[in-house]
């Protein structure tokens, strides 16, 4: 056995999830601690937030993962519902559950491409990055932007939808769910990830929901837990859909509910899509000072629960704001765990890393 | 003779410029399309390397926080000559939406000399292939290598100053504790049924067993800590959202500890989580807490040297402005 | 099996291909919704400064331009700098007097290698083109879209 030794990962490294370092203490080949070097992607939100005003504080509100932004619009934006005591036409509600959507199924796409990448399974990345490239050029069309749409604001949403938005959103969920099904058979059906990913990484719901995480981590690991069933949103509680769970909590479980999830989204978007129609009200405007009180929202993003604790005092500018970061547990509590309770290799560690799929610009925020 | 094999290398040099394979920031999320579907970065010649020693250019990609910006320097030191430097994204160049962060630099050209610019937020794939193709013309013109400026003094200057007014922050002296609190635990004080969140006020002394008590009725997950600071009262108001594992119901445990004496236990033996959100609530606002076993920097570890950010007397904004743009909010 | 991977791949290869082999100038990503480069109404603007007001990123300061303005007699108008701006639309949303619009004109076409260029004083900003409109105070000029790529 060779002797204990430390290696750097990342976090200028392909392997590395995003800009984010690691310090491994290794035995041998053995990872047998992990310490997360965070900070890379620090910008201070919190304290940005308290220098905007609340008309035009929302633009920061998303931009800590870029990779899923649209959860978090939501959240903020129904927060500031909560401040300001309004409360937006249904009509918004379920547009902002469609954009919320279609970002989930993006970011798994996203994280499809990243983990098979990990698992050196390059070709069917590439139709999983056709598909989030279809959902972008979608948002392009009915926001103006491909990432930061800016859309849901707080009252409602920004713009009445076009004026074929039905049509369209449902002839590209059928465009998407072709593509995804192709990469679903692709991947899952494929010996060699599943040698790579079964019983990798592996974390029970229970255990992990203990230490933090939330989201596709304890679902893989058989514990229905999310935030639309629980604590509904918007108007979850008017559309059908399920929460896929894995059994075993492993790296392919995990991926199993990834791409589960995608066609539940897909349901979800297909009611929602029903309900906005063009014209009528989209909007409540917001007066510019706010009363004093507190606002509080939970949606669940892509990567679990994330949650927007509001303070206002009065004034023009929020007093305090402050986000959960869903990836943070991941990335600290839950890899801690799977390292101690399995024998990861070097070689695996990307594979469990990118099987948590952390956003690490939301660690730092 | 001499100029024409001159010409026939930066011929040679334009056709497959190879990129540090780095995604320093949010502009990164939009090279996979270019690099894969639909745009296939490949077929030009282009390729991100892992390596900055097979590397011809960096890009900026976005905000450049401290910590980035010393990594950049790095690895552009590593990277062989003729080397190139272009930027896309707007923070990248003046510090765009990110004007008052205090954790990021503002400008790529305080450090390194620029080739080229891409505005946008963020720039999509179509603009940054614009940008790399005239990286190619002005190599094929014959373009000499970007070089590093005196980057570091800068840096050091700026930790210097910061960590100068962190002393002085400290040796201020505290407003004293003017504030009114109420115990109601286990009363729920506020209720809001939608988010199904109860808050609801304890002691700071009673704070772990009544944590203890709630992982007892289920509430075993630790969603987030918030602090909030009010200087006029002279206290710092937390927050410990749990989240009940059945229902997801959660009890937001409201307390308060006095700027003077910013301490409470640290609860990370019941919420295991409960280790970095401390150290990230410790760093952002100053609170101490007792017990825990790596109390440290960890975000802000080479990003802010300062007073902690988050407090209400300690304004970043006007310190950005001020050292970052010379005193004028809109200077570039 | 590996070979349900290899299944899927061949499907692919008679299918056309997802890569856009030309990349033209005005490709698909570009939409009629696109929030790009503003254009500036000299004969409305009013120099009110709502626009720096509510610009997050503090793009937008006010400058005194010479020549005569009867709506405007202070002769103050915003001059905006693109290589700050977030295109978020907030100024366009927040004038008051409709004098602010935004184009599909990005990335691409502002690209320069001197990053000064981009500073846009008020008379630059009036002379955008006006044909490639896309976001004007009640957003998003364009109801219905054509569909493309
Ligand atoms: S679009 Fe947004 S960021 Fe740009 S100038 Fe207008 S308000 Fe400022
Ligand atoms: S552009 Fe509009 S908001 Fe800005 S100063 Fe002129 S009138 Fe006022």
């Amino acid at each position: 056995m060779a002797g204990r030794y430390t290696l750097y990962f990342g976090p200028q490294h392909p392997g590395a999830p995003g800009n984010v370092g690691f310090r491994l203490e290794m035995e041998g080949e053995r990872v047998v601690r992990a310490e997360l070097i965070p900070g890379f992607l620090h910008r201070g939100f919190e304290k940005m937030m308290e220098n905007r005003k609340w008309e035009n504080s929302y633009v920061l509100s998303y931009r800590f993962c870029v990779e899923d932004p649209d959860p978090f619009e939501v959240a903020y934006a129904e927060a500031l519902d909560m401040v300001f005591k309004v409360d937006p036409p249904p009509k918004a509600k379920y547009f902002r559950m469609i954009q919320a959507e279609f970002s989930r199924i993006a970011s798994h796409m996203f994280w499809t491409h990243f983990m098979l990448g990990s698992v050196g399974l390059r070709t069917p990345a590439y139709w999983a990055l056709a598909a989030r490239e279809e959902i972008l050029k979608w948002f392009a069309w009915v926001t103006g932007h491909r990432i930061y749409h800016n859309f849901s604001v707080p009252g409602g949403i920004r713009s009445d939808v076009p004026q074929d938005f039905q049509s369209r959103t449902l002839d590209l969920t059928y465009r998407v769910e072709d593509l995804v099904k192709d990469v679903e058979k692709a991947v899952l059906g494929n010996r060699v990830f599943k040698r790579r990913t079964r019983g990798v990484g592996v974390i029970k719901g229970e255990t992990a929901l203990r230490l933090g995480a939330t989201g596709p981590v304890v679902r893989g690991g058989g514990l229905a837990y999310d935030v639309r069933k629980l604590a509904p949103y918007e108007r979850y509680d008017s559309v059908n859909f399920e929460v896929p769970v894995g059994e075993v909590g492993d790296a392919y479980d995990r991926a199993l509910v990834r791409f589960r999830e995608v066609h539940e989204s897909l349901k979800i978007i297909r009611q929602a899509a029903m309900e906005v129609r063009p014209g009528g009200p989209y909007r409540v405007k917001i007066p510019l000072t706010a009363p004093p009180g507190r606002g509080y929202a939970r949606v669940e993003s892509a990567r679990g629960e994330y949650t927007v604790h509001v303070t206002s005092v009065g004034g023009r500018s929020p007093y305090r704001v402050r986000f959960k970061s869903p990836s943070m547990p991941l990335l600290t509590t839950v890899l801690d765990y799977i390292i101690k309770n399995e024998e990861v290799t070097i070689a695996d560690f990307p594979v469990v890393l990118a099987s948590l799929d952390p956003c690490a610009p939301d660690i730092d925020r | 003779m001499a100029s024409l094999l001159r010409r026939l290398v930066d011929w040679a040099r334009s056709r497959s410029p190879w990129m540090i394979h780095y995604c320093a920031a949010c502009g990164a999320v939009e090279f996979p399309p270019l690099v894969m579907s639909p745009l296939d970065w490949e077929r030009y010649g282009y390729m991100p390397v892992p390596s900055p020693r097979q590397a011809d250019f960096v890009a900026g990609m976005g905000y450049l926080t401290r910590k980035t910006v010393k990594l950049m320097i790095n690895l552009f030191r590593q990277t062989p000559n003729p080397k190139f430097v272009v930027a896309g994204c707007n923070c990248t160049a003046t510090g765009g939406l990110y004007w008052d962060s205090y954790a990021t630099y503002k400008r790529l050209d305080d450090f390194f000399t620029v080739s080229g610019w891409v505005p946008g937020c963020m720039p999509m794939p179509d603009d940054w292939t614009a940008l790399i193709t005239d990286l190619r013309r002005q190599i094929y013109e014959g373009l000499k290598g970007d070089k590093l400026k005196d980057a570091e003094e800068f840096i050091a200057r700026v930790e210097e100053g910061e960590r100068k007014w962190r002393e002085e922050y400290f040796a201020k002296p505290q407003p004293p504790v003017n504030y009114a609190f109420k115990e109601t635990y286990p009363e729920c004080e506020e209720r809001y049924e939608r988010v199904k969140l109860c808050v609801t006020s304890v002691r700071r002394e009673r704070l772990k067993t009544a944590l203890a008590e709630l992982k007892e009725k289920g509430f075993v997950l630790l969603s987030n800590i918030d602090a909030v600071d009010y200087p006029k009262n002279g206290v710092i108001e937390l927050y410990y959202f749990v989240e009940n594992k059945d229902d997801s119901s959660q009890v937001a445990l409201k307390t308060f500890v006095p700027r003077s004496e910013p301490e409470i236990e640290s609860v990370h033996d019941l919420y295991p989580n409960a280790l970095f959100i401390e150290r990230e609530v410790y760093e952002m606002m100053g609170v101490v807490f007792k017990g825990h076993p790596e109390l440290r920097k960890w975000i802000l570890d080479g990003n802010w040297e300062g007073p902690p950010p988050l407090r209400k007397d300690v304004d970043t904004a006007t310190y950005v402005v001020k050292t970052f743009y010379g005193g004028d909010k809109y200077g570039r | 099996m590996v070979l349900s991977t290899i299944a899927e791949a061949v499907k692919y290869l008679f299918k056309r291909p997802y890569t856009r082999l030309v990349p033209a100038k005005t490709g698909p990503f570009k939409t009629d919704r696109m929030r790009g480069a503003h254009i500036l109404d000299m004969s409305k603007c009013t120099g009110c400064s709502m626009c720096q007001q509510v610009c997050p990123a503090n793009a937008i300061d006010m400058v005194e331009v010479p020549g005569q303005y009867p709506q405007n007699p202070r002769r103050r108008f915003p001059r905006i700098d693109l290589h700050r701006c977030t295109f978020c639309a907030l100024c366009v949303e927040y004038c008051p007097f409709d004098a602010l619009y935004m184009t599909s004109v990005t990335g691409f076409e502002l690209y320069t290698r001197d990053k000064s260029t981009t500073l846009k004083s008020p008379v630059e900003l009036s002379r955008g083109d006006y044909t490639l409109v896309t976001v004007k105070r009640d957003l998003y000029v364009t109801k219905e879209v054509k569909a493309s790529g």
